[in-house]
């Protein structure tokens, strides 16, 4: 079988290659690994993106990601989730902090609380899958749970909070058809992406 | 395995080889050759387009009926005095009786001129088919992967030769007329100067001539710098994110098609 299969041209990056990318990615932009509230990050910068604190009662948060490391179809790995085909999956360390109040407001005081940071350390192990949209290829998080973790709703609450923040993550890691095919020709994509062998596969002829 | 593996087919392939005869455009050259017992003077300029292409294992391009289309330009110095005759008028003497013969001068006219022909231009296209050998090199700050000739082929010329020969047996009468005195002898010239203006001389000049182009012909298939962008910088804390191609290979694959392969290993810049 051809790599090219119906189309005029094939590429197919493997998971080393995947990863370069999302290495380039936070190498460039480590913000995206480090969100927390105004108490934590009083600016988003190139390092760390502010965040609301959860209302009503200014609940103050910080949660920092180590950079995720993608296993494309078949497991490699051994991630909490193993990918199915035409899926990947990956495994984030997660330190979430929680700036707990431990004194009063005082008046007397500066009139700023003062917060004490308390962290645990999660495994977030997510699944998602491949999307070309329009020319660049967009990771999709599919699934999300926290590993080892008791009782399983609190596991559930955690899940569904950090399941927006890797979504929020991945969002802007776009990997466009032109750096995919390292810049061969002008291309007009063809069909979707499919993960198999370790390799995400994308078709396009040139134009 | 590599990092990315960009393969493309024999059509697509093809559009690349297309897109690379554009890129290189029309390449000049001038000099001088024999042109028969003459010394010619030449300028030429050719550029490439078309043909069918059939990759190879293990790293063969074969490009059918590739056309060179050419402009060649041929003058020459031409010095009658080895062609024709020198015009006199011989000594005569009249005898006197009783007294010297008077004799006139022997009266030649001056040396025949030596007379600049041409340049005669011609345009043509000539067909070949040959095999390229796929190349990846690092260039500078780029990545190249070219095709390049393996082996100059043999052109057919002698019918573009012909019309050159005609063209050029046009330029010498018609530099001839300018002559004086040459009315008599015009068409033992022209007969004798095109005896040695053939087929095969200019054959002789034309085929170095366009073998120049064909020494060493490569095509740029793929060129692209090393660091490549991929998402642009989109303010003050998302900076521009970038790759480095640190290793680049090209090959023909077969499988049901015969596939150009490039493989690529890549790092974040």
């Amino acid at each position: 079988m051809s790599l090219t299969q119906t189309s005029g041209v094939f590429a197919g990056v493997h998971e080393d290659g995947i990863n370069d990318f999302v290495t380039a990615f936070f190498n460039s932009r480590p913000r995206y690994l480090r969100w927390g509230s105004p108490a934590f990050v009083p600016a988003t910068s190139i390092s760390e993106t502010r965040i609301p604190a959860i209302p009503p009662f200014n609940i103050e948060y910080l949660v920092e990601l180590e950079q995720p490391r993608l296993d494309l179809y078949p497991d490699t790995f051994g991630f909490g989730l193993p990918p199915g085909r035409n899926q990947f999956s990956l495994e984030i360390k997660v330190k979430l902090t929680v700036g707990c109040q431990s004194k009063p407001r005082d008046p007397k005081d500066d009139n700023i609380p003062r917060v004490e940071p308390i962290s645990t350390d999660l495994v977030l192990c997510a699944r998602g899958h491949f999307e070309r949209q329009a020319s660049e290829l967009v990771l999709i998080v599919d699934d999300v749970v926290i590993k080892d973790i008791r009782p399983e709703s609190l596991g559930v609450v955690l899940s569904c909070m950090l399941r927006m923040i890797v979504q929020e993550m991945l969002r802007d890691l776009r990997i466009p058809y032109r750096s995919v095919f390292i810049g061969i020709g002008t291309l007009a994509p063809v069909g979707g992406i499919t993960i198999d062998n370790d390799t995400a596969s994308a078709f396009a002829n040139i134009v | 395995m590599s990092d990315i593996q960009v393969a493309v087919d024999e059509v697509q392939a093809g559009q690349l080889v297309s897109d690379a005869q554009a890129l290189l455009g029309t390449q000049s050259r001038s000099g001088s050759g024999s042109l028969g017992p003459f010394t010619a003077s030449w300028s030429a300029s050719a550029g490439f387009s078309g043909g069918s292409v059939d990759l190879r294992a293990p790293d063969i391009v074969r490009i059918s009926n590739m056309n060179m289309n050419f402009t060649v330009g041929i003058g020459l110095s031409i010095d009658l005095n080895d062609f024709l005759p020198r015009l006199c008028i011989p000594r005569i003497c009249i005898p006197i009786p009783f007294l010297p013969d008077i004799c006139t001068p022997r009266i030649c006219l001056p040396p025949w001129p030596t007379i600049p022909v041409g340049p005669v231009n011609h345009s043509g296209t000539v067909n070949f088919t040959t095999d390229f050998r796929l190349l990846a090199s690092q260039s500078g700050s780029n990545w190249n992967v070219a095709i390049q000739i393996v082996n100059i082929p043999s052109l057919s010329l002698d019918a573009i030769s012909a019309l050159i020969v005609t063209g050029l047996i046009g330029a010498v009468s018609l530099a001839l007329l300018a002559v004086p005195f040459i009315g008599p002898l015009l068409a033992l010239a022209v007969a004798t100067i095109g005896a040695v203006i053939g087929v095969a001389a200019v054959t002789g000049l034309l085929g170095p001539i366009l073998g120049l182009f064909l020494n060493g012909l490569s095509f740029d298939v793929y060129q692209q710098p090393q660091v490549q962008q991929v998402l642009p910088n989109m303010g003050p804390n998302d900076p521009a994110v970038s790759i480095r191609i640190s290793a680049l290979s090209a090959q023909v694959l077969v499988s049901d098609e015969d596939e150009l392969v490039l493989d690529a290993d890549i790092v974040p810049a």
